[in-house]
């Protein structure tokens, strides 16, 4: 166990976390040149390598042998890199001793890298800072002002610092170094009852659930009979082993280690993130602490574009989830698109990279519906419930009261961003808490914001107002009692459930104005004029006309061409399709997701 | 019975809106426009086409004996400018290869300064009956930017020595929409024409077609097409004036006095069988779609070879013979149920029985004899309704193959 060294690496996006690990593999002899030229293998998935985000877990072991001469298992735990999955990030840190914290050296330190830094720092593993990008031109007068914040954010020495390039391959060994000389080699008894910890699962269509552990005391042989404490199923290990670039079968797997385990699960649910693996017959007193039942926090509506295609979209969820437990989804009903699906997500971008898998890895033509949080409704009778999509709102005489989710947010920017991040804060009802200075120019603002204002557009305009510069982070804090009224939208008169919304008092009819005029630019003019009304009940407070369609003949001298004529009608007519009717109403896919690109 | 089209791709230039397919005559001085020797085809090139043409009619013909036809048409390009020597030779051929039928509608298109007394001797001896001359517009300014080579003169020039041959069946091409054009200048070019008292006008807007000049002029953004309302509004301009003066909107873009239709037409929107000749000519025969390669040389060469010279082929199966019906039929004199009923055992009527309900509440058709038939208001937005038609027949059909998997 002395020359087992289990480490992840904590970074923001784009600060070179997979072109460091890649580094690493490259290095240690795990990968060769030739397997580097399909860059960033550990981001295997090619929507996480076009967005440059690492969605799943992965693990690598690698050996290196030292300038002491020793050589070590090292085992690389990749973490991912987005403000949606913090729970996995720190389920990753619980199953290492030690951290690489990658600081880009002209970004400086971001809001992701903090939050997860402090992650770091409560799982109490030793932390290393380094350095990154050291090569580029505009390091050089960055540089110090980096170095002083890391010296200020984890209380280290200068000299513990890192410099570093992954791209050009500058102080790798280093790193490999210090992972050898600071990280302290795991702790625990390989002969104590079994303590592992599922720190990721994968889905693989011919071997069921591979779980992915790190083990804290004792070993699991293959054919042991072993138990998942949250979950409470148990099963028969058919596999163990480690992973190098694919799984090794190594029949056993200690304390200290890191690897895999297969054991006939069917289900991802089964295999809970966190939750802790001991025997059936001999089980450890106490799991492993720090286990959570993650939660969606976004929800919205699914349908499939065709309703023809609704048992091609269940199915194709059913399938998605065996990879991505994160996911909830129930069927649902709505007069405008039928039949579909109310899935719960556990952010924004989780939900689009859900939406975008089930388009390119399904094939699926979907319609999606305006995302909304979880609200908490409280009946004049006591009654008190929660609802995940605001059609779902009892007509409002029942209704006492409306609770809503509120988080707290951390937001990381240079000074200069401030009054402007403020101010977009504040428009979207968010109080400030706390402003801390991490140094002379970078500023750590803590707002409480309710979580429907930051689901839209709010990072987008973080972004955009502070020209890229600020970060943001955020945790679930607690439901509260706002005055939120139930927005609906009428197309000649007649209600259209999926555009419905909440929002609150204060901004309705702002909201209704900007949707009513969005959708009059999103729906073509018909054969007849479309009205489009935005109600709170009964009470209309913005409308907007789509005028009749004037004229849609191609009155041309065609002569003896039907065929072109004819497929001139076939192209109308697959757009027609495209469109979903409401009465005779007939409203483009995106209309559906018109409220996200409303501008304030 | 069988309609014949025939390509005559020559221009003595061309306009720079038009995509039908053509090449230029090239007067080598533009001051001899307007006078006869600037209008002859080269001699070689025009016996070459022909003998091309006598070609493809005779394999396009050869399992048959004399086929019967009671249309032809020779359209282009300016078929006017063949000379009568020439036109005299296609007519020979024709009769070689086709039984003519005493009642048939023979229809050569002119543009108008084209026209000699020499020429409608010759197509009057042919027997040709039916006149259709490429006028568009009779304001100048308007002429100019279609880059026409001819002026309202030439117009009233031909039209008044046609008469005097003896063609009483003459027809007029109008185009509106073009960009810039006032309504009254819309309105004066309709009352010119109606002056003339043609028995058929054709009026179509000008469409903007890909791989024209005009087409090019508006990407670069000098010139910009006639905004939509606008556009609609000229339609129903040119809709109202017409049948305001006697003339049945018979198709989106044709107009016609005592019934003088043009049959040839009708053969297209009626959804029956025409023989095309000539490079890009379109035809449909024994339930094949077919069009000629585009290209006066190639079209040369693949007959020198006796190969037919075919650009792409596309066989009529069920479904699409019955959108062709349909919408076709709505273009023109309606959609007939009882011929649907009998030909494709298909109750329309009942399949789309609220959108008859619809269209009907808000004008746009009326029924007749169990057809439906445009009104103004219909024709306006007559792709509209075709589309909707043609979606609820796919869904009845879609529904029908449905089957209930347990």
């Amino acid at each position: 166990m002395e020359n087992f060294r289990n480490f992840c690496i904590i970074a923001h996006i784009d600060h070179g976390k997979s072109t460091l690990a890649d580094r690493l593999l490259e290095i240690t002899g795990r990968v060769s040149k030739r397997e580097m030229i399909t860059n960033q293998i550990l981001d295997d998935n090619p929507l996480e390598q076009e967005r440059g985000i690492t969605i799943k877990l992965h693990a690598i072991q690698m050996e290196y042998t030292a300038k002491d001469g020793k050589t070590y298992i090292l085992n690389l735990i990749d973490t991912p890199g987005h403000v949606d999955f913090t729970y996995e990030v720190s389920r990753s840190l619980a199953a290492c001793e030690g951290a690489l914290l990658i600081v880009d050296a002209t970004q400086g330190v971001e809001a992701q890298t903090i939050s997860n830094l402090y992650l770091a720092i409560d799982a109490n593993i030793e932390i290393i800072p380094v350095i990154n990008k050291i090569d580029l031109p505009s390091a050089e007068t960055t540089i110090e002002n980096v170095t002083q914040q890391l010296i200020d954010l984890i209380g280290c020495k200068k000299e513990e610092i890192l410099y570093t390039s992954a791209k050009q391959g500058i102080g790798i060994e280093d790193i490999l170094e210090a992972i050898v000389n600071r990280i302290p080699p795991p702790k625990g008894d390989p002969n104590a009852p079994l303590r592992a910890l599922i720190y990721d699962s994968i889905f693989d269509s011919y071997r069921g659930v591979i779980v992915n552990i790190r083990i804290f005391d004792g070993t699991v042989r293959e054919k042991d009979k072993i138990f998942l404490m949250a979950t409470e199923q148990s099963y028969e290990v058919e596999e163990v082993g480690v992973l190098y670039m694919k799984r090794f079968r190594t029949g056993e797997l200690s304390a200290g280690n890191v690897g895999y385990l297969i054991a006939g699960i069917r289900n991802l649910k089964d295999t809970k993130v966190g939750d802790t693996i001991t025997h059936l017959h001999n089980p450890c007193d106490s799991p492993i602490s720090g286990f959570k039942v993650v939660k969606p926090m976004v929800f919205s509506g699914i349908y499939p574009a065709s309703a023809d295609d609704f048992e091609s979209l269940r199915d194709s969820l059913a399938k998605l989830v065996l990879n991505d437990a994160a996911i909830t989804y129930e069927p649902e009903t709505s007069s405008a698109l039928g039949f579909g699906f109310r899935c719960g997500f556990l952010g924004l971008l989780h939900m689009e990279i859900v939406q975008e898998r089930l388009e390119r890895e399904f094939n699926q033509n979907i319609v999606t519906t305006v995302p909304n949080v979880r609200y908490k409704v409280i009946k004049t009778n006591g009654e008190e419930f929660f609802i995940e999509n605001p059609a779902q709102l009892p007509p409002i005489v029942q209704v006492r009261e409306i609770q809503e989710p509120f988080i707290k947010a951390q937001i990381i920017t240079p000074n200069e961003y401030v009054g402007a991040i403020m101010k977009l804060c504040l428009d979207r009802r968010g109080a400030i808490k706390n402003t801390t200075y991490l140094s002379a120019d970078r500023v750590d603002l803590h707002f409480e914001l309710p979580l429907a204002e930051v689901i839209f557009d709010f990072y987008d305009k973080l972004k955009s107002v502070s020209r890229g510069y600020a970060s943001l982070d955020y945790e679930f804090l607690d439901y509260r009692t706002e005055d939120l009224v139930k927005l609906d939208i009428l197309l000649n008169g007649e209600p259209v459930d999926a555009l419905s919304t909440i929002v609150h008092r204060s901004k309705s009819f702002h909201w209704g104005q900007k949707l009513c005029s969005k959708l009059k630019e999103l729906i073509p003019r018909q054969m007849f004029e479309v009205t489009i009304q935005a109600a709170i009940g009964s009470r209309v407070i913005s409308r907007a006309n789509v005028q009749a369609l004037r004229k849609n003949v191609l009155s041309k001298c065609y002569g003896g061409d039907i065929t072109r004529k004819r497929k001139l009608l076939e192209k109308q007519k697959e757009g027609k399709k495209r469109m979903k009717q409401v009465g005779r109403v007939e409203i483009p896919q995106e209309a559906f997701l018109a409220v996200l690109s409303i501008e304030d | 019975m069988l309609g014949v089209y025939f390509h005559i791709p020559f221009c003595v230039k061309k306009c720079f809106y038009c995509d039908f397919y053509s090449i230029e005559t090239e007067p080598k001085d533009l001051s001899l426009i307007h006078t006869e020797e600037s209008y002859e085809i080269d001699e070689s090139i025009a016996n070459q086409f022909l003998s091309s043409l006598e070609n493809e009619i005779k394999i396009r013909t050869n399992d048959s004996n004399k086929i019967e036809v009671d249309s032809i048409f020779l359209g282009g390009g300016t078929p006017s400018l063949l000379s009568p020597q020439h036109i005299k030779l296609l007519f020979q051929y024709i009769n070689e290869y086709f039984q003519v039928s005493n009642s048939s509608e023979i229809t050569i298109e002119c543009n108008p300064g084209t026209i000699t007394p020499e020429k409608l001797e010759v197509y009057k001896v042919v027997g040709i009956n039916r006149l259709s001359i490429g006028v568009q517009s009779f304001i100048p300014e308007e002429l100019k930017f279609l880059q026409r080579i001819h002026n309202s003169e030439d117009v009233f020039h031909s039209f008044k020595l046609a008469r005097e041959f003896g063609f009483d069946n003459i027809s007029i091409d109008l185009i509106f929409s073009i960009p810039g054009q006032k309504r009254e200048n819309l309105i004066y070019s309709l009352s010119k024409a109606i002056e003339l008292n043609p028995e058929h006008i054709s009026a179509y807007s000008l469409i903007f077609e890909k791989g024209t000049p005009l087409y090019n002029e508006m990407k670069k953004g000098k010139i910009k097409p006639v905004d939509d309302n606008i556009d609609s509004e000229l339609y129903e301009i040119v809709i109202d004036f017409l049948t305001d003066n006697g003339y049945e909107q018979y198709e989106v873009s044709n107009f016609a006095k005592n019934q003088k239709y043009c049959n040839h037409n009708l053969k297209y929107w009626h959804n029956q069988e025409y023989l095309a000749f000539g490079p890009s000519a379109h035809g449909f025969y024994k339930n094949i779609r077919y069009k000629n390669k585009r290209s006066l040389k190639t079209y040369i060469n693949l007959l020198k070879s006796n190969t037919l010279p075919i650009d792409f082929e596309e066989f009529q199966d069920d479904k699409t013979k019955l959108t062709d019906t349909i919408f076709l039929g709505l273009r023109s004199d309606g959609i007939d149920f009882n011929k649907l009923m009998k030909n494709f055992k298909l109750d329309l009527r009942n399949i789309i029985k609220d959108e008859i309900t619809f269209y009907k509440e808000n004008d746009f058709i009326y029924e007749n004899n169990d057809k439906i038939i445009l009104t103004k208001n219909g024709y306006k937005i007559c792709d509209s309704i075709a589309v909707e038609i043609i979606t609820k027949i796919d869904q009845y059909f879609a529904n029908r193959n449905f089957k209930l998997v347990n």
